[in-house]
């Protein structure tokens, strides 16, 4: 997982920076759609074993799908109706899926995963 | 009208000042030598910590920027705060227990001390500490404007100028006072009033502007908000608004205000209970964002509230206009509380990088501690108000700035270089370089063909993780002699 989380890093870093010198909507879309990956990507450089490892990737692959939730209802239900509480649909999309979501999944799931020795993120990839 | 008129209020802020000093007298009982001093003699619980770490992180950007920004851009600026969902466990998972080992088997007291004990080098060390120091003056600069603002209201001054010459004296009056081990302690106090300012503003916000419901629609169907003002993307370019998620929710890796916290955590099992603390409390310090940046633009727009002359006294002006004395006195003790704890973090910080770091990467000796430290601290503060006097524009966009400055040199070589035994010192010193110059040229001189709305903070970062993997692609640094790799990096 931490190999493949440096990669998806390694690829991302250069795209964000083209995304922000090209600009506009194309630099818009691009950078909407690859920006979550950077910090799921930096949570998975971890290394686990054992049964909690399967926990970790199911923890984090549902708080990217969040995050990209988020950040594509963001583009795609701006200027539309059928919203929250007033709100516009775009805005509970931002507010759900960057929001509500990642602060019920992050700080619970950390808390479940490591419930037995506590938190032991001090082994790396090589 | 001004605070003035309102004794109650003026009373709270000296209360709570009292309070204040009282605390920090009492933790300097507990200052016996240089480790209780820098993290608090690793003696800190789990609340005491996390909070210590959300109230210097939240300062007067949240309080005071947050709804001036609001009011410029519309709920686009929530953007800004919505990573606190993940970034207490992204804090932990990726650096939080490493720092925290780190300063176990070695006198670990700063960031550059933990770049050195990574790297071994003096350029990345060196890099690191005028990272600190850059992002420290441009930090506290915004906390002297915030400041500014508040006392400017509180005591009636008609100059915006002698309320922030106030705000410098007394800022670095209190942190002369005692070192790390009152300013976490006092923290602990200050994240509990914060909180409860989030919560009671927030309910008054919206009840004085009628209600969510009314609320909302008074801002949709006004001229000048509009419905744009709710949209993501009404007011604010795709840019701007996915840069601020960007910056704000990786950066945050590269806080030293933050990240000096993992050091003093007494037990590394509880940093288990650490996201849920931390993100729970930054969640409710920001229902005064929303609630204050709501309310506002729905009593202008019902001809209630004056349209704003400066969006960043949003805050201030709902507080003397629309809440009772006793309230506004509560906010104005909470607002105080997000500033001065977050100064004087930063305010020790900056004069650690100038009395110990500093000297140590230029091979020079050691000064006098006590009265080095004092000097450090007029210095780091001389510097801070001169960028505040000169910087014009709103508080949350210098902010924006000041945390870009410390994220976009730090983050990526902290993150990555603590789990990757390939990044050298070469790629560190490439990353923080390039966050540095790529941050701070693009401020100071913004080319015509960048395009509208991007960041500078955000094209930093990219641009320093960009450089970290190029650089360590082309350099393996642990076959490079990372002499300091193995003990840190398994």
């Amino acid at each position: 997982m931490a190999r493949f989380s440096l990669i998806a890093l390694a690829i991302s870093s250069p795209v964000l920076l083209l995304a922000l010198l090209v600009g506009g909507e194309a630099g818009g879309f691009v950078f909407a759609v690859v920006a979550p990956i950077v910090p799921v990507g930096l949570m998975a450089l971890g290394r686990d074993g054992g049964p909690r490892r399967f926990g970790v990737v199911v923890w984090l692959g549902l708080l990217w799908l969040s995050l990209e939730a988020g950040t594509l209802g963001i583009l795609f239900a701006t200027g539309r109706t059928g919203g929250w509480l007033g709100l516009p649909a775009a805005t509970v999309w931002m507010l759900v899926g960057l929001g509500i979501v990642p602060l019920l999944l992050v700080p619970w799931g950390f808390a479940w995963l490591w419930r037995d020795e506590g938190p032991d993120a001090t082994r790396s990839r090589r | 009208m001004s605070f003035a008129d309102r004794p109650l209020i003026v009373v709270a802020t000296v209360c709570y000042l009292a309070i204040v000093t009282a605390v920090g007298l009492w933790s300097l009982g507990r200052t016996r030598d240089a480790r209780d001093f820098f993290i608090a003699g690793q003696r800190a619980g789990l609340w005491v910590t996390a909070l210590a770490t959300m109230s210097a992180a939240f300062s007067g950007f949240v309080f005071l920027g947050g709804p001036g920004l609001t009011y410029r851009i519309g709920l686009a600026s929530l953007m800004i705060v919505l990573p606190l969902g993940f970034t207490g466990g992204l804090l932990c998972r990726v650096l939080g227990t490493r720092l925290r080992a780190l300063a176990a088997e070695q006198p670990i007291y700063s960031v550059p001390d933990a770049f050195d004990a990574r790297f071994g080098s003096r350029v990345v060390t060196g890099l690191a500490t005028l990272a600190v120091l850059s992002g420290t003056v441009a930090y506290l600069g915004m906390q002297l404007q915030a400041l500014g603002v508040l006392l400017q209201a509180v005591f009636g001054l008609e100059r915006g100028a002698s309320a922030m010459l106030l705000g410098l004296a007394v800022l670095v009056a209190y942190s002369v006072l005692g070192g790390m081990v009152a300013g976490v302690y006092t923290d602990l106090v200050q994240g509990g009033l914060m909180m409860l300012t989030g919560i009671v503003v927030f309910l008054h916000a919206v009840a004085a502007a009628g209600g969510w419901h009314r609320t909302v629609a008074a801002v949709a169907e006004s001229a000048s908000f509009g419905p744009q003002f709710l949209e993501p993307l009404g007011r604010a370019a795709p840019l701007t608004v996915f840069g601020f998620f960007f910056v704000f929710g990786v950066g945050v890796l590269g806080q030293p205000q933050m990240l000096h916290k993992f050091y003093m955590i007494s037990d590394p099992k509880k940093l288990r209970w650490f996201p849920l603390v931390l993100s729970g409390s930054q969640a409710v310090c920001v229902l005064l964002w929303l609630g204050v940046g709501l309310a506002v633009p729905a009593l202008v727009a019902g001809g209630r509230l004056a349209p704003l002359e400066r969006a960043d006294e949003a805050a201030v002006r709902f507080l003397l206009e629309f809440t009772p004395e006793l309230v506004a006195g509560l906010a104005v003790a909470g607002i105080l509380a997000a500033i001065m704890s977050t100064a004087d973090s930063l305010l020790n910080i900056g004069a650690v990088a100038l009395v110990r770091d500093l000297p140590r990467v230029l091979g020079l000796g050691r000064p006098e501690p006590l009265a080095a430290g004092r000097a450090a601290v007029l210095i780091v503060a001389g510097l801070a108000a001169l960028l505040a006097f000169r910087h014009g524009g709103l508080i949350a966009m210098l902010g924006t700035m000041a945390f870009g400055t410390f994220g976009a040199a730090l983050a990526p070589a902290l993150a990555v270089g603590f789990h990757w035994r390939r990044v050298g010192a070469a790629a560190a010193a490439a990353s923080i370089a390039t966050g540095l110059v790529v941050n701070l040229g693009l401020e100071l001189w913004r080319p015509a063909w960048l395009a509208d709305g991007v960041l500078p903070a955000a094209v930093a970062l990219a641009a320093s993780f960009s450089a970290l993997f190029c650089v360590a692609a082309v350099i393996d640094g642990a076959a490079a002699g990372g002499r300091r790799a193995g003990s840190l990096v398994k």
